[in-house]
């Protein structure tokens, strides 16, 4: 049975949007058989994350959070994944950090040390929000344009595509959404999807898929 | 990261005006900012300062290559 | 390539939206792409001067 790790912290604003936008991949694994541990708020902390991975003979995680080049955080950005002291529990992991920066270091040490692959950001990944819509997130049209290409690389994932085949919809969704930025006026949008879109890569194995 | 030129800071604030004063955007690990934060932030030139000017000059620069 | 040729290769191939932002200050005054556009078209007095700023900005 496949397995899947996610890592949900909700300790400020950012990142209770993204825990909010990740929630429907949760419900689409479980659709799909795949067992779903959910660190949520206060539980995603490295312990429970080394725990998790050791046992796991899966072979996805899915972290949301903060962190640095060489670094994802957790609760109240801890870190929780640290290059040069655990990346060795990716091991035989797809990763998909929505993780600003991490992607840069940690993503190539990963591989490194026996992840399959790394997808997430080489730099800040950054996006504008409504804030009416703090306590309805998923309603917030603006976030949307950033957060709805955070979900097309797991769903594709999941459903049985590559690694390369979920950053291409991931790439082509956020493509989109820069040109419907500029059709709508909306220039601030666009920059940032662009900047996203930039910094958005890949390491490792991108033909892999899941077992 | 060297400091904003002062033609540099001048022009980022002009653009980072046009921002929606009901939006905030979230920058990494950095936070959560409006528009006045933005402006505020480049004109002391700190880290977070000289990230959104760096953002803006990459933008703009981009559109050598074309952007589309 | 002049100056004036750089720019307008890149005037052209921006979209529409985009040409309303600003890219220069100039004698305290913003310019945006549509704004240098005319004084460029019409080899206005202080063409070559936003030019060269633009220039020196790595905008062009």
């Amino acid at each position: 049975m496949t397995e899947m790790l996610i890592t949900r912290p909700e300790h400020d604003k950012t990142t209770h949007y993204l825990s909010n936008w990740s929630k429907e991949i949760i419900d689409i694994a479980e659709d799909k058989n795949i067992k779903v541990f959910d660190l949520n708020r206060e539980k995603a902390i490295r312990t429970n994350v080394e725990v998790r991975l050791r046992k796991l003979s899966c072979n996805l995680t899915f972290f949301n959070g903060h962190g640095n080049f060489n670094i994802i955080t957790g609760h109240n950005n801890e870190p929780i994944i640290i290059g040069g002291e655990n990346e060795n529990l990716l091991k035989s992991k797809i990763v998909y950090a929505i993780s600003c920066k991490s992607a840069k270091e940690l993503g190539p040490r990963s591989v490194n040390a026996g992840a399959v692959s790394y997808t997430g950001f080489d730099d800040d990944f950054i996006f504008i929000y409504e804030p009416e819509n703090i306590s309805r997130p998923l309603h917030d049209n603006t976030a949307k344009l950033f957060l709805g290409p955070s979900q097309p690389f797991m769903k594709s994932l999941i459903k049985g595509n590559s690694v390369r085949e979920g950053i291409d919809k991931t790439k082509k969704l956020l493509t989109d959404n820069f040109l419907k930025a500029l059709n709508d006026n909306d220039r601030d949008s666009a920059k940032y999807l662009w900047w996203d879109l930039k910094h958005f890569v890949s390491h490792g194995n991108l033909d892999a898929k899941l077992q | 990261m060297s400091n904003i030129s002062e033609d540099i800071k001048e022009l980022v604030i002009f653009r980072l005006e046009a921002f929606p004063s009901n939006r905030k955007v979230s920058i990494g690990s950095y936070g959560e900012f409006t528009k006045e934060e933005l402006i505020d932030h480049v004109r002391k030139g700190d880290e977070i300062g000289k990230k959104i000017a760096d953002i803006e000059m990459e933008f703009i620069r981009a559109l050598k290559e074309g952007i589309v | 390539m002049t100056l004036k040729n750089k720019f307008l290769n890149i005037y052209a191939n921006l979209p529409l939206s985009l040409r309303k932002e600003t890219i220069i200050v100039f004698n305290k005054e913003p310019l945006t792409w549509n704004a240098v556009y005319v004084e460029v078209f019409n080899n206005a007095k202080n063409s070559e001067k936003i030019l060269k700023k633009l220039e020196e900005l790595k905008i062009i």
